[in-house]
């Protein structure tokens, strides 16, 4: 198709179009509730996202072929890339993942519009929330077609491309940012049901069915999408760390902490119909959030590894969508915040309750949000001041964002044994005191293996281990087994209602998460050394030896390898290859790390280079526990989805 | 439950936000945001004696600012986890042809510190471990990444706050090489 380009440039603006009428029709629609204008609207809706689907298609074709007349390939890809990265290389820069971000958003809409046709009971709420999300979709589609167009043709043909930054040609890439726009398009969902309880004045227990499961779905994308990245940094980029507390990852942090807040308080609403106007903030400030995390990166305001774009003009035209984006609705909070739940006959809870405990985790999401969004923007606030541009860095983040989740994971296990409305302290003081007690003979069996572990090392790995008993406690609550005969037990947890089967994986997987952050901030360890080829060097009781140094081909790059031999102290050995890596048409150098992955820990060859004069520098890191950050992470992404498959669809009364 | 004042914070702090990333992008566009107008107590005194354990195994068995007394240096203060660091290695890298740049890496894991160093090559003729800030704030340093440059007599010529550029370089940083009689 030599004008595929053009038919999806075409097919981008019908798009545009298509989203003023979702955007019209739906609130008209609801407004008057007309059937036929929400119907046109929907319709609009997904009409709307095959359009975006052409022209994305068209787009990723463009890039197969190294279509080199169309200038965005022409910058960012080469005729020697192989074809996944050809693929990812679509949204590998500024205009082609803001495209991806259109598909996504338009994706939403069309499963919003899917809802909407079926439901009977909450249309007009669902209809004015497909309407905001037209809203979003008609900015985002106006900002590519009108400052960003990734379809541009360029009058005079190149030879070939100008390749793509070496470090995003991964792997990594191809999945990483589309699962984190997953995720932060999803929070738009949540946040267009917010801005639909404001226009209606009402934010109840109907509301918060409806909404709850888009959050929950956005949640599990954005956890994956962050835990992916965090993968991607580590075993491909050859990092050697997990998480740096740059710009670009808090953007992503941020958003998650609130959605995590999120998820949690609308379970109040929906189970006790409280807390509705902290609810539609914490909705309004998780897609802003995301939106002000994009717009960070991507104006060139912050300094980051990560950057692909600094452009401050699109920055301003970004800053410009989100004052209205955000503004608006944040305005009209302040008008509508008191009305959200007039019609609700809301009853007081105890201060010892469920409801407190929620409401103690949320407070201590938001405040470690706002935590790590004083240390992002602390740098630009400074420069704003004095005009010095610093970076407050790991030690900031580590000493503030640390005690506040220690105190959420002390209090976590307890949350779910607490009865709404209010707790008795003598039942729930029968049901804690075997749990700590597991727990310290859990601790202290630890404390025997390992020897040497500092104050903070034992707490983490306490916490760990309280989380683990606290999920294990609620499973036997199910079962039973406090008060009921042991025979039906295993029968009652089949029947384990889906959502609390889920919350308890997610838990687990915070439990699992926090271990293997202990493991890696408290046990890890490294050998630096220079060696000859045949010499060797020892770490932990295992045995290395740098076996050779030779140079290797790749597809389009050129490399040195380094070859170890691990000979651990039960005679087994292995091989580590490790490359730097020279790319000549980007004229830039990459480290590809020899990682061996195990049940325990990791361990990392990174080859620093070298002359066979001089010796050859070789790195071996010891990451104790540190895939267990990887595994709690993916069974909180499989504890969201599950959580979302079993939730009610409407309101059930109890 | 109708209107209450808490409801406006929000919207305040948003707006509070957007003020002050508009100022950022406005002078970004203007190319008046430099990083060089606060003051330097530092500048003009004599550069205290700071002693470190060195980052890396050299033929040195520590890092000393008295070894280098009776001539010119420059100290560059930085950290693998900082990104302004990363986006002036190649200046730093430029400016260690002209004189010797010892490096104070601040408040760093020892293998990140060298990973920086594989991946954004090392201009320094030696680096000092500051682990906790310590020696930073006994030569003035507040933020990172600073740089200073030191006369042979030990008087601190030039305290530069924030990354170096081609900007700095063709401005305060030629300056002061100028000022040591050094050509640029």
């Amino acid at each position: 198709m030599p004008h595929g380009t053009e038919i999806g440039h075409f097919a981008l603006a019908l798009a545009f179009g298509l989203t003023i009428t979702q955007a019209l029709a739906l609130f008209a629609g609801a407004r008057s509730s007309s059937a036929g204008m929400i119907r046109l609207g929907w319709q609009a809706a997904i009409m709307a996202f095959i359009l975006v689907v052409i022209s994305f298609a068209m787009l990723t074709l463009a890039f197969l072929r190294s279509d080199f007349s169309v200038a965005l390939v022409a910058s960012h890809s080469h005729s020697l890339k192989p074809w996944l990265y050809k693929v990812s290389g679509v949204w590998g820069n500024h205009e082609g993942s803001l495209l991806l971000w259109v598909l996504i958003l338009t994706l939403f809409g069309a499963l919003m519009a899917g809802q909407l046709r079926r439901i009977s009971d909450g249309r007009s709420t669902m209809a004015y929330a497909l309407s905001i999300q037209g809203m979003i979709s008609l900015a985002f589609i106006g900002l590519i077609l009108f400052t960003s167009n990734p379809f541009l043709r360029l009058t005079s043909l190149p030879d070939d491309g100008n390749g793509l930054n070496p470090i995003l040609q991964d792997p990594g890439l191809a999945f990483h940012p589309p699962m984190l726009y997953l995720g932060y398009v999803g929070l738009s969902v949540g946040f267009a049901f917010a801005v639909a309880a404001l226009i209606e004045g009402r934010a109840d227990a109907r509301w918060a069915v409806l909404a709850r499961r888009w959050v929950l779905l956005a949640w599990a994308a954005l956890t994956a999408g962050i835990a992916l990245g965090s993968w991607w940094a580590y075993y491909e980029l050859g990092w050697g760390g997990w998480w740096f507390w740059d710009p670009v990852e808090n953007a992503s942090l941020m958003p998650w902490l609130v959605a995590t807040a999120l998820i949690h308080s609308l379970r109040v609403v929906e189970k006790r119909n409280l807390f509705h106007s902290w609810t539609v903030l914490l909705a309004i400030l998780g897609f802003g959030l995301s939106l002000i995390g994009t717009f960070i990166v991507r104006s060139g305001l912050l300094t980051s590894v990560h950057a692909f774009t600094n452009d401050p003009t699109r920055g301003i035209v970004i800053l410009v969508i989100i004052m209205i984006a955000v503004g608006i609705p944040l305005m009209l909070y302040a008008m509508r915040a008191g009305t959200l739940g007039r019609d609700t006959m809301a009853e007081a809870h105890a201060l010892f309750s469920r409801e407190t405990a929620l409401q103690a985790n949320n407070l201590l999401l938001v405040v470690t949000t706002v935590t790590v969004l004083t240390g992002t923007l602390y740098p630009l606030v400074i420069e704003a001041v004095n005009g010095a541009r610093i970076s407050v860095g790991p030690p900031f983040f580590e000493a503030s964002v640390g005690p506040l989740l220690g105190l959420m994971l002390f209090f976590l296990p307890v949350a779910p044994l607490l009865a709404w409305k209010q707790a008795s302290f003598s039942k729930i003081w029968r049901q804690i005191w075997p749990m700590l007690m597991i727990t310290a003979v859990l601790l202290a069996i630890v404390l025997m293996l390992i020897s040497g572990m500092n104050a903070f090392a034992i707490a983490t790995i306490g916490l760990g281990i309280w989380v683990m008993t606290g999920v294990a406690a609620d499973l036997f609550a199910v079962m039973g087994l406090w008060r009921q005969h042991p025979t039906g037990a295993w029968r009652r947890l089949r029947g384990i209602p889906l959502p609390r089967l889920g919350m308890n994986l997610a838990h687990l997987g915070v439990a699992v998460f926090t271990i293997g952050v202990a493991g890696v901030s408290f046990f890890d360890d490294e050998v630096i050394k220079r060696l000859q080829i045949g010499d060797h060097m020892t770490s932990g009781d295992a045995q290395f030896t740098l076996t050779s140094v030779a140079p290797v081909i790749g597809p389009n790059y050129n490399a040195t390898a380094a070859t170890v031999i691990k000979t651990a102290a039960n005679g087994e050995s292995s091989e580590f290859i490790s490359e730097i890596r020279t790319f000549p048409v980007a004229r830039s150098q990459t480290t590809e790390a020899a990682i061996q992955t195990g049940f325990l820990g990791d361990t990392y060859v990174v080859f620093g280079g070298g002359t066979p004069e001089e010796g050859f520098v070789i790195h071996i890191y010891e990451k104790p526990f540190i895939t267990w950050i990887w595994g709690g992470a993916g069974l909180m992404v499989i504890g969201g989805i599950i959580t979302m498959l079993g939730h009610p669809t409407r309101r059930q009364e109890a | 439950m109708t209107f209450r004042p808490v409801f406006i914070i929000p919207v305040l702090v948003f707006f509070l936000f957007v003020g002050v990333s508009l100022w950022g992008l406005l002078a970004i566009t203007n190319g008046n945001r430099d990083t060089q107008s606060i003051g330097f107590s530092m500048q003009g005194q004599t550069i205290p004696s700071v002693t470190l354990p060195l980052l890396k195994v050299t033929d040195q068995d520590e890092f000393s600012l008295n070894n280098w007394q009776g001539q010119a240096y420059a100290i560059n203060v930085w950290a693998s986890w900082c990104p302004p660091c990363r986006a002036e290695a190649p200046a730093i890298e430029r400016l260690s042809d002209h004189l010797p740049v010892l490096g104070i890496n601040q408040r760093d894991e020892q293998e990140n510190a060298l990973d920086f160093l594989n991946t954004f090559g090392d201009p320094y003729t030696a680096i000092g471990v500051d682990r906790d800030g310590r020696a930073s704030i006994e030569i003035g340093v507040q933020a990172l990444p600073e740089t200073l440059i030191i006369g042979p007599d030990g008087t601190i010529i030039l305290h530069h706050r924030g990354p170096i550029f081609a900007n700095e370089m063709n401005g305060v940083i030629r300056d002061a090489l100028i000022t040591l009689g050094i050509t640029p």
